[in-house]
């Protein structure tokens, strides 16, 4: 599904986020990529969705090589992946439910589809009431289950997520992990940024470390060790 | 695109406008204000225009017939004249009518004349359209064989001439200077809604939207913020006029100031200036829209 093959990324800056990172991960996996700030975790995720460039390497996501993809693709790359962030990144003039519309707008898809999909994958997240409220008068959890419902409203193949837990407090992490979990169950690819050690050791999935953009360890049902 | 996407985009484009009110009132009010300046020089420009315009009617040109000139062929003439093109008036004048108005100028000085002895000829008085058509009209008068003698003033002609080319260069430049001011104001306007949801366009260029998706909104946004603020303007603008022609005494001829300053009819320039305001506004908008939008698509 996923492969990196000797990729490299210094910025214009010349900072260095990341030296010659190669992994390949499989149809359905879970992935934990984890590391201290400044490991490489959110470069990594920005490669995959195409905002950046690799200096070097190649990455090949669903059989399509990234670095030979053009600008006007990568709008339709990224509908097949469905993105959550530390921050949300919710659009603050449209309501939930317009929000999850949203994504459900830009593939096309007709009004009776929206219809049928929107409330159906908020209720999935558990925000079936909430369809109308704007992001601002959520809470952190709430914005987070908005921004996994966008992510998923057209079934994605793929779901990238940076840090999705960072902002929230231990108990609103499990729910938001949950729904996670459940996306992958149903068959959906999952690459996770985080550094919520407790997350990690309680689910017992594949974790690839990294420590100043190198990646350390690949392990599967891995752990987070404290020193990294 | 398909005919519902395009029905998404310009419902999004209304959409931005109501969501974010704040912002969206802002841009209406400097759109606003400076088309409201655009719009006092433009009324002030078309009436300095319509009292320029008017200078041509001092233009007179005076000629003199042969004394043996019949009254019919006098009335022949004067039905010809009133068909050439720039002639505005045209007055005739009789020997007899010409001794009378001489007597009553003159007074006891022409005592001695009378019909039989009348020293004066049958004329014509000719007011014009503008200076210029006297030129023109000057050929037609000496093609007449009857014509005995041309009076009219080329200095005045001259001097009128170049009162109305610099009246109308300065307001065609403050026009032009006002309307690109009006223009930066707007695209500036624009360019600062656009800034503020910057971090929008880059969320929907993550969810997938292509930039077609993304810009069309709020080339639409810019577009109706111009034309809101170009039609408010308007309002605004014609609100004051009519208040000013009705109830003040420059409407009227009897309080126009010195008799040549009387406010020229609403209706009479109202269109220019909507249509003037429409362009600046809403095409301003559209493109300032288009353009600053393309910098924070490049994500």
């Amino acid at each position: 599904m996923i492969q990196f093959k000797n990729v490299s990324m210094i910025y214009s800056n010349g900072s260095r986020a990341l030296t010659d990172v190669s992994f390949n991960i499989e149809n359905g996996d879970f992935v934990f990529v984890v590391g201290p700030s400044g490991a490489g975790k959110s470069t990594l995720i920005k490669l995959l969705i195409k905002e950046i460039e690799p200096s070097e390497g190649e990455i090949i996501v669903a059989g399509r090589k990234l670095n030979e993809m053009k600008k006007k693709e990568i709008p339709y790359y990224r509908r097949n992946i469905g993105v959550v962030f530390q921050d949300f990144r919710l659009l603050p003039d449209k309501t939930v439910y317009e929000n999850v519309a949203f994504a459900m707008e830009i593939v096309e898809a007709s009004r009776r589809e929206i219809r049928r999909q929107v409330p159906a994958i908020l209720g999935m997240v558990g925000l079936a009431s909430k369809a109308n409220a704007y992001p601002r008068e959520l809470s952190g959890g709430e914005q987070q289950r908005v921004s996994l419902a966008r992510a998923l409203v057209n079934n994605p193949s793929l779901l990238v997520a940076d840090e999705p837990t960072g902002n929230l407090d231990p108990h609103t992490s499990r729910d938001i992990m949950k729904i996670i979990n459940m996306v992958n169950h149903r068959g959906t690819t999952v690459i996770m940024a985080t550094h919520a050690k407790d997350i990690v050791n309680a689910m017992k999935r594949r974790v690839i470390t990294f420590r100043r953009g190198v990646l350390i360890r690949d392990q599967e049902k891995g752990v987070y060790y404290d020193e990294d | 695109m398909r005919i519902r996407t395009w029905q998404r985009l310009i419902k999004d484009g209304i959409l931005y406008i109501f969501r974010n009110r704040v912002m969206s009132l802002a841009s209406i009010a400097a759109i606003m204000a400076a088309l409201f300046v655009l719009g006092i020089v433009l009324v002030a420009v078309f009436n300095m225009n319509h009292i320029v315009n008017n200078l041509g009617s001092m233009v007179e040109v005076t000629f003199f017939l042969k004394k043996e000139t019949s009254y019919d062929d006098i009335m022949v003439i004067k039905e010809q004249i009133k068909t050439w093109p720039g002639v505005r008036e045209v007055e005739y004048i009789s020997k007899s009518q010409a001794l009378e108005k001489m007597k009553q100028e003159l007074g006891s000085r022409l005592d001695g004349y009378t019909e039989e002895n009348n020293p004066f000829p049958d004329s014509f008085n000719i007011t014009v359209e503008k200076p210029d058509d006297v030129k023109n009209i000057i050929p037609r008068i000496q093609a007449i064989p009857f014509t005995e003698k041309i009076n009219y003033s080329q200095v005045v002609i001259d001097i009128i001439n170049k009162i109305t080319r610099t009246i109308h260069i300065i307001g065609l430049s403050l026009v032009a200077l006002l309307a690109l001011i009006s223009a930066i104001i707007i695209n500036n306007t624009i360019k600062l809604t656009v800034h503020s949801r910057r971090k929008e366009i880059a969320i929907m260029k993550i969810v997938g939207a292509t930039d077609g998706y993304i810009r069309w909104p709020f080339i639409i946004e810019g577009f109706l913020l111009g034309i809101i603020g170009a039609l408010l303007s308007l309002g605004l603008i014609s609100g004051i006029y009519h208040y000013l022609l009705t109830r003040t005494s420059l409407g009227s001829p009897e309080g126009a100031f010195l008799s040549i300053f009387q406010l020229i009819p609403l209706n009479d320039f109202v269109t220019d200036v909507m249509i003037i305001f429409l362009l600046v506004g809403g095409v301003v908008g559209f493109f300032a829209s288009a353009i600053s939008i393309k910098k924070y698509l490049k994500v």
